[in-house]
């Protein structure tokens, strides 16, 4: 650790490139491991979008995009965690939220495909979804290399959070020295220092995905939680975990349920490929599993081009609840039970009774006032962070609600509504008062 | 005489449950909801997992417990039981008569049956007609059994020919195959004059000249089995007046299929059953459903959370132990989930969104998210195609309407302070520890359960006042029920159903039949682990029956050929909390589950490792 360094950029201006040396330094760890949450945060909308655009939610098209969207938001949280064991804050608001379209933070552009909120697709799937889960060799890229997998990016920040426990370079030699156990100890507690606002909550849900979060308060369970990561999801496979016909341990614990080795669904021992998100996406994209009919969304939802005023105030509340989500969410990492707590009153109602019911009703409204649903274009959430708090949502659907004409035709839609509102009610003081 | 004439006799528990053993030693059944059994004589929870079989090895059966309890009217809460030892009592008799009448009913087939049989529905055993000869060979009978006194036992109170003395009686031909049949089992009773019923030997066989052989679930022509059923009578006479008896209420008592995982409870327990049939169709309890209507929102019934919500949790918590289920989903923060602040709405309503609604009974996922919709369990129909049958187990009317209640945060999570009625206590505990869905057949009762004439109350079954011998092949509700009128409809020979009913194919998933009840996989014991979530991330987890590999394989946690449950069914293993009784810094440790006293032994477990 005598010598500096910071990592550059590409040449293009684009991605990161890879410096062991500039890795192995906090203010490089905590900004790549901020990256990561921003990466992770950027697959979301793209996911979901293709998700929500998929009419039959019991298709297995379905249920292995749900999947892996479920996991991308269990990684956000376990990088959360990796995060603040070091003494970072994680940041999913304001310009930590992504845009679309656009690339992936920290990437080469050539290595990573430019991403657009699309409805599902076969070519979405292949070469969108597949290629940022694409998996990579185990590791971190060359020296001075950009990063082409998420793999290979969490590979650098374990090298670099091992690196600076074990070692330091040697300037004079140019190699690197291991640290005596003292010295290592004393790096160890030096990196996991924990800023006292911010607590590692473990107490969350989301349902069965995921695997187990790992509280990180040392160089072990900070390797324990980036294998939660890139093992279950991105999946950087190592060769000796491909699977065999014969299972390898004898034993193992039934956590998972997938596609099983017999041919069936049930189930299964949980092995990295079969949980791995490329191969969720391939069997879709690949036609293994059929494919559902969509929504016909826009191809880039654009809110100021929608002239369907429902539509538009629909896509406009829909942010708005999003941003309140991305609040209350930095807010739950926060010590004291009150934001803890901000997870599962203001959080699980946003992502339970809000975000899915509403995404899907603005993906039956046409984008033109007098158009057609089922020919389209229809709009689409478009995922932007906005500064407007919770009761703005309210506001705006109830506008849309006042707006609705009594008939059968605008039934359904109001029906969702008024059940949107309900959940909000219980929720909005709560929101007012924190400024969320 | 009026003194005594005002107070009201009850028997508890209105409905016992006997399981049949292989050993001559019993256990009393479990008392308490998900309790371990009662050792005997002593009369306390068993703490040791020794309980389940004998020093010989072999399986303990399992006694049904009957008390009388007296209140006068409108005083429930404050009813006492009633024993030799209570001041006045002059003598308790008993009259037990169970019956199996399976061989001679109408064949199983799920849900007909419910609404009146159709006139071409087939009858077991179709090839004798003749309605003496089925009751003289089909129906099995030892007769009415009559016990008073304490510590009593004997020959004379078995159920079998020589119990039977002079009476009428009937029992399978002498030659069946692979076992005979020779008694429905015993009763006794203990040193205050309580009864004792204790299952039978979990023998059956077949008649059939070409050897036994099960060719389905449930109906198997020319088998015979012990498990029975029947109604259990009492008189008091007290001292100050020993010519007028005092008639108690009677109570039933069935004899079925082990419990081999007595600590884990059913999603859907035969009390669920029961007391959803008493509020919607009985109205027992206008709080709840009046005039056909649930009395719901913040003016309704506000469902107690620990006493009617949270054990609903807590089963889900629980089936991971007995079934290759995801452990993670199923742990719940009660803390949170029984506070009734409205900003937990939107949490509480998560929980219900995954369960599947009464009417929702063919569906798998939820339309709006994909969520899989819970219990993951097999409904009554999961075994047809049809698409008007339930494919899926879903909770009662009941116990929805209890959860919508609490989700919408109209319900109490106050200490609980009620008094309540011992012996109804005690037959909620009993009830709990059944299967109480799906029905296909069922694992102690089946649909009957939720047809109201079947009861003279709430979780009491009306019995036939007079009725003559041989029993009747017909079914009378006006009359009530005869022996062996409850458990007839189950599959013949039990084990056959209990077998084939592990996991089912319902379109592209494997369902679950009863795990908490025929437990399909389980963890092997590992004295290293005591925390039940490390031992669900890195345990031995592994079929309880069968192989594990192949879901679509005609042994896939289940034996090839039902025959072999007629013959291994009693070594089997226990599902059994290895932390019971384990504490740490002073607290009890939460439970963890293991497979513990099989017998049998488990084909390729310990023999070859695989890949090094």
């Amino acid at each position: 650790m005598l010598a500096t360094a910071t990592p550059k950029h590409s040449a293009a201006g684009e991605g990161l490139v890879y410096s062991r040396l500039a890795f192995a330094q906090k203010p490089t760890l905590l900004k790549a491991i901020q990256t990561a949450i921003q990466v992770e945060l950027s697959t979301i909308p793209a996911y979901y979008t293709a998700l929500l655009s998929m009419k039959d939610t019991a298709s297995d098209a379905y249920r292995l995009t749900r999947s892996v969207l479920m996991e991308e938001m269990f990684h956000v949280y376990q990088a959360c965690g990796l995060l603040i064991s070091i003494g970072g804050k994680p940041i999913l608001t304001g310009d930590a939220v992504p845009t679309y379209p656009g690339y992936l933070p920290g990437f080469e552009h050539s290595a990573m495909p430019y991403i657009a909120l699309r409805r599902a697709s076969v070519e979405v799937f292949s070469d969108v979804f597949m290629v940022i889960e694409k998996p990579g060799v185990d590791g971190p890229p060359l020296e001075g290399e950009g990063f082409e997998t998420i793999g290979q990016f969490y590979s650098a920040i374990a090298q670099g959070i091992n690196d600076f426990v074990k070692y330091t370079y040697d300037e004079n030699i140019k190699q690197w020295v291991e640290l005596s156990p003292e010295e290592q100890l004393k790096a160890e507690a030096e990196l996991f220092k924990q800023d006292p606002e911010m607590t590692q909550w473990q107490d969350f849900y989301f349902g069965k995905f995921g695997g187990k979060y790992v509280k990180v308060t040392n160089l072990t369970s900070a390797a324990a939680a980036i294998n939660e990561i890139v093992k279950q999801g991105e999946g950087a496979i190592a060769p000796n975990e491909i699977q065999s016909i014969m299972p390898f341990e004898k034993y193992g614990v039934y956590n998972h349920y997938g596609e099983r080795v017999d041919g069936t669904f049930g189930p299964i021992l949980g092995t990295t490929i079969e949980l791995s998100h490329y191969y969720s996406f391939q069997k879709i994209a690949q036609g293994k599993v059929p494919f559902p009919p969509t929504y016909a969304i826009t191809s880039e939802p654009d809110i100021n081009a929608y002239l369907n005023v429902n539509a538009k105030k629909l896509a406009q509340a829909f942010n708005v609840f999003y941003s309140t989500l991305m609040r209350s969410l930095q807010q739950s990492f926060c010590s004291g039970e009150d934001n803890n707590n901000l997870f599962f009153k203001v959080a699980i109602t946003i992502m339970h009774s809000i975000v899915p019911v509403l995404g899907s009703s603005i993906m039956q409204l046409p984008t033109r006032e007098n158009g057609d649903s089922s020919v389209g274009p229809n709009a689409a959430p478009t995922f932007e962070y906005v500064p407007e708090l919770f009761s703005r949502g309210i506001e705006l659907i109830q506008e849309v609600v006042g707006a609705l004409p009594p008939s059968r035709s605008g039934a359904p839609l109001k029906e969702v509504l008024e059940g949107i509102l309900a959940s909000a009610s219980h929720i909005e003081a709560l929101c007012d008062q924190q400024s969320i | 005489m009026a003194m005594n004439n005002s107070y009201i006799y009850k028997i508890y528990p209105s409905i016992g449950i006997a399981r049949v053993g292989t050993s001559e030693e019993f256990y009393l059944g479990p008392e308490t909801s998900a309790g371990m059994p009662l050792t005997w004589p002593e009369a306390v929870p068993a703490t040791s997992e020794d309980i389940f079989r004998d020093q010989n090895g072999d399986m303990r059966r399992q006694a049904a417990r009957f008390k009388i309890y007296r209140y006068k009217e409108g005083c429930e809460h404050e009813a006492e039981e009633v024993t030799l030892n209570t001041p006045g009592v002059h003598k308790i008799e008993w009259t037990v008569h169970v019956a199996n009448k399976k061989s001679s009913w109408y064949e199983y087939q799920t849900n007909p049956g419910e609404l009146p049989y159709s006139p071409n529905h087939p009858l077991r055993n179709p090839s004798i007609i003749e309605a003496e000869v089925r009751q003289k060979t089909l129906i099995t009978d030892p007769g009415k059994r009559q016990i008073s006194g304490r510590s009593q036992h004997g020959q004379q109170y078995t159920f079998s020919k020589a119990g039977a003395a002079d009476q009428y009686c009937s029992f399978p031909p002498e030659n069946i195959k692979p076992f005979t049949i020779e008694t429905l089992g015993e009763c006794q009773t203990d040193d205050h004059g309580r009864l004792l019923v204790v299952a039978g030997y979990g023998r059956s066989g077949s008649s059939s000249p070409s050897g036994p052989m099960i060719k389905q679930y449930a109906n198997n022509d020319s088998w015979w089995d012990d498990t029975a059923d029947g109604p259990i009578h009492a008189t008091i006479t007290l001292q100050e007046d020993e010519s007028t008896p005092i008639y108690a209420d009677s109570a039933w008592v069935i004899s079925g299929v082990p419990s081999y995982a007595p600590q884990i409870e059913n999603m859907v327990t035969l009390y669920d059953t029961m007391y959803d049939t008493s509020i919607c169709r009985m109205g027992a309890d206008e709080r709840i459903f009046k005039d056909n209507l649930w009395q719901s929102g913040p003016e309704g019934y506000y469902p107690d959370f620990n006493t009617e919500i949270r054990p609903i949790l807590e089963r889900g918590e629980k089936y991971p132990w007995v079934a290759a289920i995801p452990p993670k989903p199923h742990r719940f923060d009660y803390s949170r989930l029984g506070n009734p602040d409205k900003t937990y709405n939107g949490l509480r309503q998560y929980i219900l969104d995954v369960m599947r609604a009464p009417e929702s009974v063919n569906e798998i996922v939820t339309s709006e998210n994909g969520a899989t919709l819970m219990p993951y369990l097999c409904g009554d129909g999961s075994i047809n195609s049809q698409q008007y049958m339930a494919n899926f187990l879903t909770v009662t009317g009941t116990q929805y309407f209890f959860l919508k209640q609490w989700a919408q945060g109209y319900f109490t999570n106050l200490p609980d302070k009620a008094t309540r009625h011992p012996g109804e206590v005690l037959t909620k505990a009993v009830l709990d520890n059944c299967v109480g869905g799906a029905f296909c057949p069922g694992i102690e009762m089946t649909w009957v359960s939720r047809i109201p004439q079947i009861y003279s109350e709430p979780f009491r079954i009306k019995a036939q006042k007079d009725y003559s011998v041989p029993l009747s092949l017909g079914l009378n509700y006006d009359a009530g029920m005869q022996p062996g009128d409850i458990t007839r409809y189950m599959a013949i020979p039990w084990q056959a159903d209990f077998n084939e009913c592990s996991s089912q194919p319902v379109g592209k998933r494997y369902m679950w039949w009863w795990p908490a009840q025929r437990p399909e996989f389980a963890y092997l014991p590992d004295a290293s682990i005591t925390d039940p979530v490390e031992m669900q991330l890195k345990g031995k987890q592994v079929a309880w029956v069968g192989i594990d590999f192949d879901q679509s394989a005609g042994n896939y946690i289940a034996f090839s050929d039902d025959l072999e449950m007629v013959n291994h069914w009693m070594q089997l293993g226990f599902i059994y909390n290895a932390n019971l009784g384990k504490s740490q810094d002073g607290k009890p440790l939460p439970p963890l589950f293991v497979e513990v006293q099989r017998t049998l032994p488990r084909a390729n477990a310990d023999d070859t490792t695989i890949n090094g």
